[in-house]
């Protein structure tokens, strides 16, 4: 009798094991897949703090999780949650000005696209390499040599790429943040962006309006 | 016999057939040139398909592609909690103060205005600044456009003081700050008036609100994209 007791007390232990292991399995199966699929929204959580009615957090298996914006009209960059700001910077954005090669009939628009981005790559000293446009700006023709289109100062200490080629990073004109600009990319401080890239992983969301 | 009373009666004809005549015109020349600034929107949709192509780093333009997702940001209103959201989707970009400067009967005749439509939210359909404070001095201005090559008025924002937003022809938010602005266009100014007059006449709801000047500036920024607009409470 007793032997049974303990036999069904070991199944039930076993049991219970396994399903608590399956739970933190399936969670940890959860947040792999939110970095996998950054397209697939994930703020189904209402915020708790009375941020507003119908207004959620970019929140991820119960996680509050910060998400950057930028706001391209004030030319601000704010790395918050629904209820906390945690990151507000001045921050430079594109001009909309227009490019128009007349020798290859390219044209370019310097804009930053609003919408929905996740960050996908962090550089330290980033170099970078300049472009077609970048020369045809300049009334040069583009250098066939790739070491020729390289610059080492240009994008600042660091760099955050959230898709479609475009960058959030520092620059040399610094007097020129909060002025709209840039190429496409979005332009911080150097102090503003190091903040920014301590506290920003891959798979952070960056909405663009 | 020409009497004083058939000379009143063709002066009300004239203006019984004259004065609605005008305010056509009014509102044919207001559709045909719309505010200025409206028009930035054209400019950027016709460039969607000429993205900037940054060769950099080890950033592969395919795999990039696949991090962008659909999202457009929408103007929320909620009479309530007296708050204005920015969202995109179901997520808080920006969390407004706003103090409402109409009497409680307007805001409930928008309200209702509001509610009788199909559908519980519009887009904002036209946007106004009647007078705001330009962000950056002329010089300033002139130094950029010289060095970069670039209009002033791509670079140029301003702060709004005073400013309307419209869904199709039912609801009007006027948007007050504490801002000390000049006008940007007095013919704007006028036309857009005599616009509202008209609007008004056919059952336009309008209502007041005042937000901090920051709020405001992003808010414009946002209705030159022509959001939705969504009204709680």
């Amino acid at each position: 009798m007793k032997m049974c007791r303990n036999i069904v007390l070991a199944v039930m232990f076993t049991l219970l094991t396994v399903v608590s292991c399956g739970r933190e399995d399936a969670l940890e199966d959860s947040n792999v897949s939110a970095k996998l699929k950054p397209g697939k929204s994930q703020s189904t959580v209402n915020s708790s703090s009375g941020s507003g009615k119908g207004v959620h957090d970019d929140n991820r298996n119960g996680k509050r999780v910060p998400y950057i914006v930028i706001d391209r009209y004030c030319n601000r960059l704010f790395l918050r949650t629904a209820d906390s700001i945690l990151l507000d910077a001045d921050c430079s954005t594109g001009s909309g000005g227009e490019l128009f090669d007349n020798a290859t009939g390219r044209r370019w628009k310097f804009d930053t696209p609003s919408g929905v981005f996740t960050v996908s790559s962090k550089q330290k000293n980033p170099w970078w390499r300049k472009p077609d446009w970048a020369f045809i700006e300049e009334g040069e023709p583009p250098p066939k040599s790739n070491s020729d289109r390289l610059d080492a100062n240009m994008m600042g200490d660091y760099a955050i790429g959230f898709g479609d080629g475009f960058f959030i990073h520092g620059t040399i004109y610094e007097r020129l943040i909060g002025v709209a600009v840039t190429h496409g990319c979005v332009r911080m401080e150097a102090a503003d962006l190091k903040k920014l890239y301590e506290k920003a992983t891959i798979g952070t969301r960056v909405y663009v309006y | 016999m020409y009497t004083d009373n058939q000379e009143s009666d063709s002066r009300f004809r004239w203006l019984a057939t004259g004065a609605p005549l005008l305010i056509l015109i009014g509102i044919m020349y207001l559709s045909a040139e719309g505010p200025s600034l409206v028009d930035l929107r054209d400019t950027r949709e016709i460039s969607s398909a000429d993205s900037i192509r940054l060769g950099y780093g080890s950033a592969g333009e395919g795999e990039d592609r696949r991090n962008r997702t659909n999202g457009s940001a929408s103007l929320a209103l909620d009479f309530n909690r007296n708050k204005l959201h920015i969202k995109m989707g179901n997520v808080l970009l920006r969390d407004c103060d706003m103090q409402v400067l109409s009497d409680s009967a307007a805001a409930a005749a928008l309200l209702k205005a509001w509610q009788k439509a199909d559908s519980p939210d519009r887009v904002i359909s036209r946007v106004h600044l009647f007078s705001a404070v330009p962000v950056l001095p002329q010089a300033g201005l002139n130094a950029i456009s010289e060095t970069f090559g670039m209009s002033e008025k791509l670079v140029q924002r301003y702060i709004p003081e005073n400013m309307m937003i419209e869904t199709a022809g039912d609801v009007s938010i006027w948007i007050i700050t504490d801002a000390a602005g000049e006008s940007l266009s007095t013919l704007g100014n006028i036309i857009e008036h005599v616009h509202l007059i008209w609007e008004r006449l056919t059952g336009m709801k309008s209502v007041r609100i005042h937000l901090a000047e920051s709020d405001a500036m992003s808010v414009f920024g946002l209705c030159l994209n022509h959001p939705k607009l969504i009204i709680e409470g």
